[in-house]
């Protein structure tokens, strides 16, 4: 009972926001658009962190997740009771397909429950900083409708119990990022880079909306209860194994738009162009980890499909380490954070398509604690982009560690916690996805269908020693490639911690020196910016400690409602901890000493390894590879296509269309308005109708 | 005897009342009272059918009666009471000035009143009396309506082809009465199942006989007019558009309903043995509407004309569901396997019910969007031509939502009700199986073309239903002058639109009302061989 009214509550908050300021904005609340926002989103935290409780306290095994129906648009059961009454035997036999329902309901477990307390606790957050961030801009108001749409879209696309549902959100929270990126849509960058955020995302959903219809074609619903049962699963594997994986390679492509994972991340780093708490709330901690939340959530469906999974975490890798490579040469501080999120991401799919317990709880822990932190580095950024007047270039400021201070600290705080150092929360996410990658490359004993949460299915397996021979992508053994992802991601870890410092050194160190634009009166932020950075600062410090490894509460959380493959090992694994430490302080310290000491360090490499050096800084020339391979020819084609519509189909549309018209004019004649001929009219209607029922039936 | 005046009394009650206002319209009593008065009358007239429908009356009673009543009947009052409140809050501000204030909500109130009869009547006489129950007071509401030439032409053009078609009518129910010797309903089913389906051990006679072939064209003829089917709808353009826009609502609901629901009653539901040309006259009629109404209508630039061949295309789809009712009064055991069956999903309403539905969709959103010409009725000068609708967006923006949201019904747009009518039109339409060499249950390619004619209708439609919205969004407005109709007859618009948007979110309810049995005794799979035909002693 309880569950289901905090269900309600929870979207219905920000939903009312979002309504009072579309309506009342512009005129009434002007200045203080943002109350309703920020009273919707507290209030919707406050509901979701009762809720996360509830959950923890009422959940067992039998009942792992609850649905709560809000509105039903029409859902009947196929069997009318009132004829099926003594008729034919065939009434017997039960409705083979299940009842068709469209409605919307909401699904708690606890993996809504802790995306739900992430999501309003930093939308929270976020919109408090945003009241200091975006004061004095003249769409005030039209920011905080966006923003509160966009937190009510991604709570019910977190609630959502159905794939349509989700779809549907899915495409709400794309459409919200939309209207933030190109939020001063003034600027030609900001309209440009919202369209392309749009158009690349459509690639993926295109992906996503096949999978939607694969599912609806191979289980014949799209209710969550239905095709994620592990029983209903079990069976369809049986019946068309080879349809699984097609179904999870295509959600797959859904959220590699979503979360902007190689080769369809180019547009996060361009949606830098909207305000900077858009890039914390949307493009950091939430709507982008909306895809690692669709693959956690269809885990019952990945399991089936090992080589499904390996792409996932090839992706994912590849995405990770790709990402890093790119952030280490960016001058831009908020790119840079932007390819950070990026490569994080791609840690999360690293650690999800491993599916051993432990990888899908880091994947999900490290989303979380990823939420804090990055939201913190970006509205870290934001505050000195608010006081260097807003230039972001690190180029042009440096040493601003004495004049922002606060920022400063809870900078450094995040990037510590990027770095992956004990014992910031980043180390513990961080580290159970490393573990995960470790165990997965040890062989097919640890991972694959060895030990299915299913037991019917690892039953078969036993029966039939060889049904799950190791999985492969493109010839490699999933063995060795993950061998070859651990060490990536290891490297990965290295160069994050580099370039984390290299903004953190570049922008806080050295000799003070403050751009034109901010002219002189550069200062520290407003309270009522610097303190969501230090709720923000506590999380990244403390998160992870207290949910991670150390008390097991998180794993322990999530196991509930997500079928996993493999008990997972729940000792720590010293040689990662060590390696990835080793790594962490590597990176900082070679940072250190190219940035944080004056030096002439930074030149000599970026000379010595010259085309590396500007292939990174061209992000790889992957912008100008799709435009030349995919723009180009697309927008050939669409002027082709434009040409033969105009030419070709136009005039046949317009001939076909003209028919009815034609065919309209035809009798007008007879609706001569004369009663005498109405008359007549009817009784030759009359007489045909006999003569054709009558004489020629005979 | 005593039961068959229970039954009738909400008619009672209504009617009644309207004698009183026609009484009453000798006393110096003040115009604008008598609006109010008759909502007061249809609430006394609800509790009446309240009370009669809570009554406890065994069900084989009714049989024997000329009155029935099954859910549906009720339903259907209700849904006429609620439509005719509507109906008298849109017309209060003119008739709150007019001489005739009283005979004109007589009038009305007894056109009511026979609608609500036309839903119970289980008697040949009986209904031809509620059909004319309508008809009559509908001539002299059109007289009412304006006082110039065109408005007296429209009256007597639809008097004079009005009492033609009841001829005809009356000429099908004679022959009829000839085939089975009595004029109860349900006495005219027991000797019609006798003489056409016993004869041949349960295979149907599927021609019947002519004399039945004929009556039954005359009856479809007859009603068909009632509906403004084609070619009995000549007279309706001419009429909408020579008279007011109240009247022209008034004429596309309540005869429709009446056509309709009478066709269901004496052709699909008792003239047994009569299927065959029931479905093959039906088929023939409802392509022949859907698609003369709507390329009429395509050309159209007079609002209410245009909305007159609009209703015309209407009548074509509900006629879809009427020919599906023929079949399935044939086939009670294939029937389940049409709600059953993949194309059963949702449950939607089938066959005739799919009808009701469509009936019921069309005169919510008809009474609104008639409502909204009314209230932008200017000062001296109707709504007469698309022009007087450009920008409306601009000087009425909520008017013009509401607007859309009826032309968006009417096209048939989901959520909209109109989407979930045409839906189950269709969707009955193609569950139509036949027992072919080949296949017990193979589609049937008649009801398969009549299912595509009538989508690409839709489509058709929707040509003439967008363009009246774009022009009231997208186009500036050529005047400014405030609209007339006041604030009773916004408040109707208003009403209808959160019906019909209310019936297009939550249509479960509707749909599982109309699952329930059209008769009152759903004993057609045993016909009682033994019963006389003389069960029509009342």
């Amino acid at each position: 009972m309880a569950i289901e009214w905090l269900a309600k509550l929870i979207p219905l908050f920000p939903l009312l926001a979002c309504l009072i300021t579309l309506v009342f904005g512009a005129r009434y609340l002007r200045e203080k658009s943002h109350y309703p926002v920020v009273f919707g989103c507290g209030l919707s935290a406050l509901c979701s962190l009762i809720l996360a409780f509830t959950v923890a306290s009422n959940q067992t095994a039998e009942e792992p997740f609850q649905t709560v129906t809000v509105y039903q648009w029409l859902a009947l059961d196929p069997v009318a009771e009132p004829l099926a009454e003594g008729a034919a035997p065939s009434s017997a036999a039960p409705a083979l397909t299940p009842p068709v329902n469209f409605s919307i309901s909401l699904r708690v477990d606890s993996l809504s429950a802790i995306m739900l307390s992430m999501l309003t606790f930093v939308a929270t957050l976020v919109a408090i900083y945003a009241s200091g961030y975006m004061h004095g801009d003249r769409s005030y108001w039209r920011f905080f409708t966006c923003v509160a749409l966009f937190v009510f879209s991604m709570i019910m696309l977190v609630l959502s119990a159905s794939f349509l549902q989700l779809y549907m959100f899915w495409e709400a929270v794309g459409l919200c990022s939309y209207m933030l990126i190109g939020f001063w849509y003034e600027k030609p960058e900001a309209a440009a880079a919202g369209k392309k955020a749009f158009l690349v995302n459509r690639i993926g959903d295109f992906g996503f909306a096949t999978g939607v219809f694969l599912i609806w074609v191979t289980f014949g619903s799209l209710e969550f209860q239905q095709v994620l049962n592990p029983e209903v699963v079990a069976a369809v594997f049986r019946a068309k194994p080879e349809m699984i994986t097609w179904i999870c390679v295509c959600l797959f492509t859904g959220a590699v738009g979503k979360s902007a994972q190689f080769p369809l991340h180019v547009w996060l780093p361009d949606a830098m162009e909207g305000p900077t708490p858009v890039s914390a709330l949307i493009h950091a901690a939430t709507m982008v980890t909306a895809g690692v939340y669709l693959v956690a959530r269809c885990t019952p469906l990945f399991i089936l499909a090992p080589e499904a999974r390996l792409l996932v975490s090839f992706v994912g890798g590849v995405t990770a380490l790709l990402a890093a490579l790119i952030a280490l040469t960016q001058t831009d501080l908020k790119r840079v954070l932007a390819y950070s999120t990026v490569s994080q991401l791609g840690y999360m799919f690293l650690g999800l398509g491993t599916g051993l317990a432990s990888g899908i709880a880091g994947g999900m822990f490290h989303l979380v604690t990823h939420a804090f932190f990055k939201a913190l580095l970006f509205l870290g950024a934001g505050s000195v982009m608010h006081a260097m007047g807003g230039v972001i270039d690190m180029r042009e400021f440096s040493g601003l560690r004495r004049l922002m201070p606060q920022t400063y600290r809870t900078f450094l705080i995040g990037s510590l916690a990027l770095a992956g150092l004990v014992p910031l929360s980043g180390f513990w996410s961080k580290d159970t996805i490393l573990s995960a990658v470790h165990e997965a490359s040890h062989g097919p004993a640890a991972h694959a269908g060895a030990a299915h949460a299913d037991s019917e299915h690892s039953a078969e397996a036993a029966a039939e020693p060889n049904v799950a021979p190791e999985p492969k992508l493109l010839g490699v053994s999933a063995t060795s490639l993950y061998t070859l992802l651990f060490w990536m991601a290891s490297f990965t870890s290295l160069l994050t911690a580099f370039y984390t410092f290299r903004a953190v050194f570049l922008t806080f160190w050295g000799e003070e020196k403050i751009p034109h634009a901010a002219g002189h009166h550069a200062h520290e932020s407003p309270p009522v910016m610097c303190i969501p950075l230090w709720i923000l600062a506590i999380g990244a410090i403390f998160l992870g400690g207290l949910l991670g490894h150390p008390t097991g509460i998180f794993d322990g959380f999530l196991a509930r409602t997500i079928p996993m493959v493999g008990e997972g090992h729940h000792g720590t694994d010293w040689y990662v901890v060590i390696l990835s430490t080793v790594c962490a302080v590597t990176g900082i310290s070679v940072a250190y000493f190219m940035y944080g000491l004056p030096s002439k360090l930074p030149e000599q490499i970026a000379t010595a390894a010259g085309p590396l050096y500007r292939a990174s800084c061209n992000k790889f020339y992957l912008d100008e590879i799709y435009r030349v391979l995919f723009v180009l020819p697309i927008l050939a084609l669409a002027s082709l296509s434009r040409l033969l519509d105009w030419s070709l189909i136009d005039g046949l549309v317009t001939g076909v269309g003209k028919l009815p018209g034609v065919a309209g004019r035809l009798p007008r004649p007879i609706q001569n308005g004369l009663v005498q001929f109405y008359a007549l009219a009817m009784m030759l209607g009359l007489a045909v109708l006999l003569w054709v029922l009558v004489i020629k039936q005979g | 005897m005593q039961t068959t005046f229970l039954l009738l009394l909400p008619q009672t009650v209504v009617a009644l009342q309207a004698a009183l206002f026609i009484l009453g319209g000798t006393f110096p009593i003040p115009a604008r009272r008598w609006g109010p008065l008759a909502l007061v009358a249809l609430l006394l007239g609800g509790a009446a059918l309240h009370y009669s429908s809570g009554l406890d009356i065994a069900a084989d009673a009714t049989q024997t009666l000329a009155v029935v009543r099954t859910p549906l009947t009720v339903g259907f009052q209700w849904a006429t009471l609620v439509i005719g409140a509507l109906l008298v809050l849109l017309s209060m501000q003119s008739q709150s000035a007019s001489k005739s204030a009283a005979e004109f909500y007589g009038m009305f109130l007894l056109m009511l009143a026979g609608l609500m009869l036309v839903a119970v009547a289980g008697d040949l006489i009986l209904l031809f009396l509620a059909l004319e129950l309508i008809s009559i007071p509908t001539y002299v509401l059109l007289y009412l309506g304006r006082n110039d030439y065109a408005s007296q032409e429209a009256s007597t053009k639809y008097f004079l082809l009005s009492v033609f078609s009841a001829a005809i009518l009356l000429y099908g129910f004679a022959f009829l009465y000839g085939l089975a010797g009595t004029t109860q309903l349900e006495g005219i089913r027991l000797v019609l199942s006798q003489a056409y389906k016993s004869s041949v051990a349960g295979t149907p006679n599927a021609s019947g006989s002519v004399l039945g072939v004929v009556a039954l064209v005359l009856i479809t003829a007859g009603l068909g007019f009632k509906m403004a089917a084609v070619p009995f709808h000549f007279y309706a353009p001419d009429v909408y558009q020579g008279t007011s826009a109240f009247n022209a609502g008034v004429l596309a609901i309540l005869p429709k309903a009446a056509g309709l629901v009478a066709l269901i009653r004496v052709g699909a539901e008792t003239m047994v043995g009569f299927e065959t040309t029931g479905q093959q006259l039906t088929l023939i009629v409802a392509a022949i509407t859907m698609t003369g109404g709507n390329c009429l209508a395509l050309l159209q630039t007079n609002v209410r004309r245009m909305l007159a061949y609009s209703g015309v295309a209407h009548a074509g789809y509900m006629l879809i569901g009427v020919a599906v009712g023929f079949w399935e009064s044939w086939n009670p055991a294939l029937r389940l396997e049409q709600t059953t069956g993949p194309l059963a999903f949702m449950g939607l309403p089938s066959g005739v019910h799919a009808s009701l539905l469509y009936l019921l969709a069309y005169s919510l959103t008809s009474a609104g969007l008639f409502g909204v010409l009314v209230y932008l009725a200017r000062p001296g000068k109707q709504v007469e031509h698309v022009d007087d609708l450009t920008g409306l967006a601009k000087t009425q923006p909520l008017v013009a939502i509401v607007a859309a949201v009826f032309l968006f019904s009417l096209a048939g747009i989901p959520p909209l009700p109109g989407f979930w009518a045409k839906l189950s039109v269709f969707t009955t339409a193609l569950s139509v199986r036949q027992e072919t060499a080949d296949s017990l249950a193979a589609v049937h390619p008649a009801f398969v073309a009549l299912a595509v004619i009538g989508v690409i209708n839709a489509a058709i439609g929707a040509v003439y239903y967008l363009r009246l919205i774009s022009a009231m969004f997208l186009n500036e407005p050529l005047s400014t002058a405030r609209p007339a109709g006041g604030r009773a007859a916004l408040v109707s618009v208003y009403c209808a639109a959160v019906l019909v948007v209310l019936l297009g979110l939550i249509p479960g309810p509707v749909f599982h009302y109309l699952q329930q049995p059209a008769r009152a005794a759903a004993v057609s799979a045993t016909p009682a061989v033994g019963v006389s035909p003389a069960v029509s002693s009342r």
